[in-house]
Protein backbone atom coordinates (compact mmCIF):
# COMPACT_ATOMS: atom_id res chain seq x y z
CA UNK A 1 0.00 0.00 0.00
CA UNK A 2 2.97 2.09 0.76
CA UNK A 3 4.82 1.16 -2.36
CA UNK A 4 6.60 3.79 -4.92
CA UNK A 5 5.77 6.70 -2.20
CA UNK A 6 8.63 8.90 -2.15
CA UNK A 7 9.17 11.00 1.27
CA UNK A 8 9.24 14.64 0.83
CA UNK A 9 11.22 16.01 3.65
CA UNK A 10 10.46 19.51 5.07
CA UNK A 11 12.96 21.51 4.35
CA UNK A 12 13.86 21.90 8.53
CA UNK A 13 14.43 18.43 8.63
CA UNK A 14 18.17 17.92 8.69
CA UNK A 15 19.19 15.44 6.00
CA UNK A 16 22.43 14.24 8.26
CA UNK A 17 20.43 14.30 11.01
CA UNK A 18 18.01 11.29 9.53
CA UNK A 19 20.68 9.39 8.22
CA UNK A 20 21.81 9.33 11.87
CA UNK A 21 18.64 8.02 13.32
CA UNK A 22 17.53 6.00 10.64
CA UNK A 23 20.42 3.95 11.79
CA UNK A 24 19.54 4.13 15.35
CA UNK A 25 16.01 3.26 14.04
CA UNK A 26 17.54 -0.13 12.01
CA UNK A 27 18.93 -1.69 15.13
CA UNK A 28 16.01 -1.00 17.56
CA UNK A 29 13.76 -2.67 15.00
CA UNK A 30 16.04 -5.61 14.55
CA UNK A 31 16.68 -5.72 18.73
CA UNK A 32 12.82 -5.68 18.53
CA UNK A 33 12.40 -8.56 15.75
CA UNK A 34 15.24 -10.86 17.77
CA UNK A 35 13.34 -10.39 20.80
CA UNK A 36 9.87 -11.15 19.24
CA UNK A 37 11.64 -14.43 17.64
CA UNK A 38 13.43 -15.18 20.36
CA UNK A 39 10.41 -15.34 22.74
CA UNK A 40 8.36 -17.02 19.80
CA UNK A 41 11.11 -19.66 19.76
CA UNK A 42 11.08 -20.78 23.47
CA UNK A 43 7.73 -20.89 23.79
CA UNK A 44 7.65 -24.11 21.91
CA UNK A 45 10.73 -25.68 23.75
CA UNK A 46 9.37 -24.94 27.23
CA UNK A 47 6.01 -26.88 26.50
CA UNK A 48 7.89 -29.62 25.00
CA UNK A 49 9.91 -29.71 28.00
CA UNK A 50 7.12 -30.13 30.03
CA UNK A 51 6.03 -33.39 27.99
CA UNK B 1 8.66 34.47 -4.70
CA UNK B 2 9.28 31.37 -5.97
CA UNK B 3 7.90 28.41 -4.67
CA UNK B 4 8.78 24.61 -5.61
CA UNK B 5 5.36 23.59 -7.22
CA UNK B 6 5.73 19.77 -5.75
CA UNK B 7 6.75 21.50 -2.30
CA UNK B 8 4.15 23.65 -2.38
CA UNK B 9 1.60 20.85 -3.52
CA UNK B 10 2.51 18.69 -0.87
CA UNK B 11 2.94 21.17 1.99
CA UNK B 12 0.21 21.24 4.55
CA UNK B 13 -0.06 24.54 6.99
CA UNK B 14 -1.08 23.66 10.69
CA UNK B 15 -2.79 26.51 12.16
CA UNK B 16 -3.22 24.81 15.64
CA UNK B 17 -3.29 26.18 18.91
CA UNK B 18 0.71 24.96 20.47
CA UNK B 19 -0.62 24.86 24.48
CA UNK B 20 0.40 21.54 26.30
CA UNK B 21 -3.19 20.03 26.91
CA UNK B 22 -3.47 20.68 22.65
CA UNK B 23 0.07 18.13 22.32
CA UNK B 24 -1.50 14.78 21.52
CA UNK B 25 -3.83 16.39 18.91
CA UNK B 26 -0.77 18.21 17.59
CA UNK B 27 1.56 15.53 17.37
CA UNK B 28 -1.13 13.33 15.96
CA UNK B 29 -1.89 15.57 13.28
CA UNK B 30 1.74 15.88 12.02
CA UNK B 31 2.46 12.10 12.18
CA UNK B 32 -0.59 11.80 10.36
CA UNK B 33 0.37 14.70 7.07
CA UNK B 34 3.67 12.55 7.36
CA UNK B 35 2.42 9.18 6.79
CA UNK B 36 0.30 10.04 4.12
CA UNK B 37 3.54 11.45 2.01
CA UNK B 38 2.81 15.55 2.81
CA UNK B 39 4.52 17.90 4.94
CA UNK B 40 3.80 20.38 8.01
CA UNK B 41 4.76 23.07 7.87
CA UNK B 42 4.10 25.66 10.87
CA UNK B 43 5.01 28.79 12.50
CA UNK B 44 6.53 26.28 15.00
CA UNK B 45 9.34 25.32 12.41
CA UNK B 46 11.76 28.33 12.55
CA UNK B 47 12.51 29.49 16.14
CA UNK B 48 14.38 32.75 15.18
CA UNK B 49 13.32 35.92 17.31
CA UNK B 50 14.84 38.19 14.38
CA UNK B 51 11.77 36.95 12.89
CA UNK B 52 8.64 39.18 12.56
CA UNK B 53 6.53 36.44 13.72
CA UNK B 54 3.73 36.99 11.06
CA UNK B 55 5.73 38.19 8.53
CA UNK B 56 7.06 34.24 8.99
CA UNK B 57 3.13 32.67 8.96
CA UNK B 58 3.05 34.61 6.29
CA UNK B 59 5.83 32.58 4.08
CA UNK B 60 4.97 29.57 5.14
CA UNK B 61 1.28 30.06 4.43
CA UNK B 62 2.19 31.22 0.96
CA UNK B 63 4.28 27.65 0.51
CA UNK B 64 1.25 25.35 1.31
CA UNK B 65 -1.48 24.54 -0.76
CA UNK B 66 -3.17 23.06 1.94
CA UNK B 67 -3.93 24.30 5.60
CA UNK B 68 -5.36 22.31 8.53
CA UNK B 69 -6.89 25.21 10.87
CA UNK B 70 -8.21 24.04 14.40
CA UNK B 71 -10.55 26.69 16.14
CA UNK B 72 -11.04 24.45 19.02
CA UNK B 73 -9.50 26.56 21.26
CA UNK B 74 -10.31 30.09 20.05
CA UNK B 75 -12.90 30.59 22.85
CA UNK B 76 -12.24 32.33 26.05
CA UNK B 77 -8.97 32.85 27.62
CA UNK B 78 -9.70 30.69 31.31
CA UNK B 79 -7.21 33.61 33.05
CA UNK B 80 -7.87 36.48 30.94
CA UNK B 81 -11.90 35.83 29.69
CA UNK B 82 -10.56 36.95 26.53
CA UNK B 83 -10.81 35.79 22.82
CA UNK B 84 -7.70 33.54 21.48
CA UNK B 85 -7.92 35.00 17.50
CA UNK B 86 -4.82 33.45 16.45
CA UNK B 87 -6.51 30.77 15.12
CA UNK B 88 -9.45 32.36 13.38
CA UNK B 89 -6.96 35.77 11.85
CA UNK B 90 -4.75 33.08 10.66
CA UNK B 91 -7.60 31.36 9.01
CA UNK B 92 -8.80 34.40 7.66
CA UNK B 93 -5.10 34.71 6.11
CA UNK B 94 -5.15 31.55 4.69
CA UNK B 95 -8.55 32.25 3.00
CA UNK B 96 -7.49 35.80 1.99
CA UNK B 97 -4.79 34.20 0.38
CA UNK B 98 -6.41 31.64 -1.89
CA UNK B 99 -9.42 34.58 -2.56
CA UNK B 100 -6.95 37.36 -3.67
CA UNK B 101 -3.81 35.57 -4.62
CA UNK B 102 -2.46 35.06 -7.97
CA UNK B 103 -3.48 31.20 -10.18
CA UNK B 104 -1.00 29.30 -7.14
CA UNK B 105 -2.28 30.57 -4.06
CA UNK B 106 -6.05 30.45 -5.65
CA UNK B 107 -5.50 25.87 -5.75
CA UNK B 108 -5.15 26.19 -1.75
CA UNK B 109 -7.63 24.07 0.16
CA UNK B 110 -8.49 23.49 3.78
CA UNK B 111 -9.68 21.81 6.86
CA UNK B 112 -11.29 22.95 9.74
CA UNK B 113 -11.21 21.47 13.24
CA UNK B 114 -13.54 22.30 16.07
CA UNK B 115 -14.31 20.51 19.57
CA UNK B 116 -18.03 20.15 18.76
CA UNK B 117 -20.17 20.41 15.59
CA UNK B 118 -21.69 23.42 14.92
CA UNK B 119 -19.79 25.55 18.15
CA UNK B 120 -18.07 27.52 15.62
CA UNK B 121 -21.87 29.27 14.94
CA UNK B 122 -21.57 30.93 18.23
CA UNK B 123 -18.16 32.52 17.34
CA UNK B 124 -16.89 32.18 13.77
CA UNK B 125 -20.21 32.71 12.10
CA UNK B 126 -18.92 33.94 8.89
CA UNK B 127 -18.05 30.29 8.33
CA UNK B 128 -20.95 28.72 7.79
CA UNK B 129 -21.55 26.75 4.75
CA UNK B 130 -18.28 25.09 5.20
CA UNK B 131 -17.68 21.71 6.12
CA UNK B 132 -15.98 22.22 9.97
CA UNK B 133 -15.11 18.74 11.24
CA UNK B 134 -15.60 17.73 14.84
CA UNK B 135 -12.55 15.67 16.49
CA UNK B 136 -14.17 15.98 20.42
CA UNK B 137 -10.72 16.86 21.97
CA UNK B 138 -10.43 13.08 20.57
CA UNK B 139 -6.57 12.66 19.02
CA UNK B 140 -7.26 9.61 16.91
CA UNK B 141 -10.46 11.52 15.14
CA UNK B 142 -8.81 14.39 14.85
CA UNK B 143 -6.15 12.48 12.57
CA UNK B 144 -8.65 10.77 10.75
CA UNK B 145 -10.45 13.85 9.35
CA UNK B 146 -6.69 15.00 9.01
CA UNK B 147 -6.10 11.34 6.74
CA UNK B 148 -9.78 11.71 5.19
CA UNK B 149 -8.93 15.57 4.14
CA UNK B 150 -4.99 14.67 2.88
CA UNK B 151 -6.60 11.14 1.23
CA UNK B 152 -8.77 13.39 -1.40
CA UNK B 153 -5.90 15.86 -2.40
CA UNK B 154 -3.51 13.07 -3.30
CA UNK B 155 -3.06 11.13 -6.43
CA UNK B 156 -1.68 7.91 -4.35
CA UNK B 157 -3.74 5.64 -2.60
CA UNK B 158 -3.64 6.17 1.28
CA UNK B 159 -4.52 3.71 3.80
CA UNK B 160 -7.29 4.08 6.10
CA UNK B 161 -7.31 5.75 9.27
CA UNK B 162 -7.26 3.23 11.01
CA UNK B 163 -3.95 1.57 9.31
CA UNK B 164 -2.54 4.76 9.35
CA UNK B 165 -3.42 5.35 13.64
CA UNK B 166 -2.13 1.83 13.73
CA UNK B 167 1.15 2.62 12.20
CA UNK B 168 1.34 5.98 15.21
CA UNK B 169 0.65 4.01 17.91
CA UNK B 170 3.77 1.86 16.86
CA UNK B 171 5.96 5.04 16.28
CA UNK B 172 4.93 6.17 19.85
CA UNK B 173 5.90 3.25 20.83
CA UNK B 174 9.86 3.12 19.52
CA UNK B 175 9.72 7.27 19.71
CA UNK B 176 11.08 7.46 23.42
CA UNK B 177 13.83 4.77 22.64
CA UNK B 178 15.15 6.31 19.10
CA UNK B 179 14.93 9.75 21.03
CA UNK B 180 17.54 8.66 23.66
CA UNK B 181 19.49 7.07 21.69
CA UNK B 182 19.61 10.31 19.50
CA UNK B 183 21.05 12.20 22.18
CA UNK B 184 17.25 13.81 23.00
CA UNK B 185 13.88 13.22 26.00
CA UNK B 186 11.35 13.32 23.90
CA UNK B 187 9.07 15.05 26.36
CA UNK B 188 11.94 17.92 25.41
CA UNK B 189 12.02 17.87 21.38
CA UNK B 190 11.32 20.68 19.77
CA UNK B 191 9.13 20.76 16.51
CA UNK B 192 12.07 20.07 14.22
CA UNK B 193 13.43 17.32 16.49
CA UNK B 194 9.77 15.59 16.17
CA UNK B 195 9.86 16.10 12.69
CA UNK B 196 12.99 14.29 12.31
CA UNK B 197 11.65 11.62 15.10
CA UNK B 198 8.77 10.82 12.66
CA UNK B 199 10.11 11.29 9.07
CA UNK B 200 12.61 8.78 9.87
CA UNK B 201 10.64 6.06 11.16
CA UNK B 202 7.78 6.76 7.65
CA UNK B 203 11.29 6.49 5.48
CA UNK B 204 12.25 3.19 7.22
CA UNK B 205 8.73 1.75 8.02
CA UNK B 206 7.66 2.46 4.73
CA UNK B 207 10.64 0.63 3.21
CA UNK B 208 9.77 -1.82 5.45
CA UNK B 209 6.49 -2.41 3.96
CA UNK B 210 7.00 -2.82 0.29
Amino acid sequence: MYANRKLLLSPVVRPSRIKKLEKILIKILEEEKEQKNGKSHSHPQKANGHK
Amino acid sequence: MVINSLGYNLNVFINCPFDDGYNAIFEAIVFTICDCGFTPRCAKEREDSSEVRIQKILEIISECKHGIHDISIAGADPKTKLARFNMPYELGLFTGCKKFGDEIQNKKSCLILDKTPYRYASFLSDIAGQDIRAHENNPQKAAAHVRNFLAQKSNRKIPSASIVWERYINYKRVAPRLAKEGGLKIDEVTFRERLELISTWVKIETKTHT
